[in-house]
């Protein structure tokens, strides 16, 4: 079990996360969060890229900086930004990383095949990456987290620059690697983690404002979450007095998600989404 | 004859004691370390990304290098100042292949990567340093003798007083890119020596001079064997601390 205890992280006088307290067993979590809000920072605590200025973190009860190299044994880490060699291949890219994970030789030949297999580049995996899109890039980055087996698998806006087909592939993996290990998804798009995500962490004002399942969090918002067709002059003067969630434009009408406010009686229930919630509770 | 038994205390002690020893793990050698490395990583791993910045190390050096080697053919106190220059300018090429590594290290955007891998890319540096070191001594030392032929100067003092230099400069660079965390400490503590070496040669080069001569070449010799020993065990007993500390 991977535990934050009562964590805070500053910059000078900036404080980036304020007594933060989570507790991480196997599953997937999401971290939610609009930019600037310190996901990227507690994703850099938890792979001890940096250290909490309060507050400690443990895995399985023992310091994570005591644990040092034993520590990083353990762990996948898919950075914001994914560096990479342009004049590598994949196969050499993720053998030498392989390599600095001090992998058994003899095993990661077919290591490194499995998971461009995985991610759908084995028909290029002798292409220089200087060649690769974006997208192919990040699933090079995800292959790389995976290599080491981790238990713990930390991935920093995974599905940043991947194309609808590629995030359904990724999600897909996620859910298959996260029965025995600790799945951590930062994003601020909800649906990357709506389907896969066990727990949802919601970070607002650098603190942890909620953490539940998904469905624990939609049922907060049942019976709050409306539908309604009006003509798009109306538009206007509707989102004055109600909170828009989301707007549909079709010819000279606009369908509306909304909460809030008096309900019209042409409004009917809609079944409230994790992104209703966000939307709600970020705003 | 009266047999003075252990107290219950010290016998607790003593159980203590053994069965702390018996419970740790067997640290390993600098020559099992190294080959575990190496059968991980591979040199051509180790060097991976790197070889613009030896090329561009060793145009710096190489150009240092004539460029003192001519200036010292027409000054008056030649080993005097070849002796200083010497002492000052070996480990620079470690110091532009550190500094450069260190720079494109960090700046990279593979950096926070290789900082969750096993290896970090702190002990790449650390590893790259050592094998440049052992390139170093033969470089180092011919250049050493060049100038001492250039010069028309004995050999053995100049090559003394470099290789002197070079070990000291080693053994803190290594130490210090794996003991401190701040990459800007690390950088610190290195300039300080490098700059602390060029500034005091320029400055007081007399009293550099003369801290060079009060030893002479013999004693050179034997501090060179000393300063060898100790940067192997010194690194040796360093690098098993920090594999047992990681529990490599």
């Amino acid at each position: 079990m991977l535990k934050v205890c009562d964590v805070t992280k500053r910059y000078g006088k900036f404080t980036v996360l304020e007594h933060i307290d989570l507790e991480f067993t196997p599953g997937v979590y999401g971290l939610l969060a609009p930019n600037g809000a310190g996901k990227t920072t507690l994703m850099k605590l938890l792979t001890t890229l940096a250290f909490p200025t309060e507050g400690e973190i443990r895995y399985d009860g023992v310091e994570i900086r005591t644990m040092n190299a034993a520590y990083r044994e353990l762990l996948g880490y898919l950075p914001q930004q994914m560096g990479y060699y342009p004049n590598q291949s994949p196969i050499q890219f993720l053998s030498y990383l392989a390599a600095l994970k001090g992998m058994d030789r003899k095993l990661v030949p077919d290591r490194v095949e499995g998971l461009l297999e995985l991610v759908g580049l084995l028909d290029v995996k002798r292409k220089k990456m200087r060649t690769f899109s974006g997208g192919m890039i990040q699933r090079v980055g995800i292959a790389q987290a995976l290599l080491n087996d981790p238990k713990i698998l930390i991935l920093d806006e995974p599905t940043a620059g991947l194309d609808p087909s590629e995030r359904v592939r990724f999600r897909n993996i996620i859910a298959g690697l996260s029965k025995d290990r600790i799945v951590i998804l930062s994003t601020h798009i909800v649906s990357d983690v709506e389907s896969v995500a066990n727990r949802i962490v919601f970070l607002k004002d650098h603190q942890v404002a909620l953490e539940a399942a998904p469905e624990e969090i939609c049922l907060t918002m049942r019976g709050k979450v409306f539908e309604i067709s009006l003509p798009d002059t109306e538009l206007p003067r509707f989102e004055q007095s109600h909170r828009v969630l989301s707007i549909r434009q079709e010819h000279n009408w606009v369908h509306l998600r909304f909460t809030d406010g008096d309900i019209p009686a042409e409004a009917v229930p809609a079944e409230p989404t994790l992104e209703d919630a966000f939307l709600v509770f970020f705003r | 004859m009266s047999v003075i038994y252990p107290s219950d205390k010290q016998i607790q002690a003593s159980v203590q004691n053994i069965c702390e020893k018996a419970s740790l793990t067997r640290r390993p050698n600098l020559i099992s370390f190294l080959r575990d490395m190496s059968r991980n990583l591979g040199l051509r791993q180790i060097f991976t990304g790197t070889w613009d910045v030896i090329l561009i190390s060793c145009m710096l050096f190489g150009l240092a290098a004539v460029i003192g080697a001519l200036d010292l053919r027409h000054s008056v106190h030649q080993l005097q100042k070849a002796s200083v220059f010497l002492f000052a300018f070996s480990p620079v090429f470690l110091f532009l292949l550190f500094s450069l590594s260190l720079w494109k290290e960090v700046e990279g955007t593979s950096y926070p990567i290789k900082m969750t891998c096993l290896y970090t890319a702190r002990h790449l540096i650390a590893f790259r340093v050592f094998c440049i070191t052992c390139c170093s001594f033969a470089v180092v030392g011919l250049y050493a003798l060049f100038l001492s032929a250039f010069l028309g100067l004995p050999g053995l003092p100049l090559l003394c007083v470099s290789l002197s230099s070079l070990f000291l400069y080693s053994l803190l660079q290594i130490q210090t890119v794996l003991s401190v965390r701040s990459n800007l400490t690390v950088c610190g503590v290195l300039a300080v020596w490098v700059f602390g070496n060029c500034v005091g040669s320029q400055l007081w080069p007399e009293i550099y001079w003369e801290l060079l001569q009060a030893v002479p070449a013999a004693a050179w010799v034997l501090v060179d064997l000393l300063l060898a020993l100790m940067f192997c065990n010194r690194y040796g007993i360093y690098v098993r601390r920090v594999c047992y500390a990681e529990g490599l």
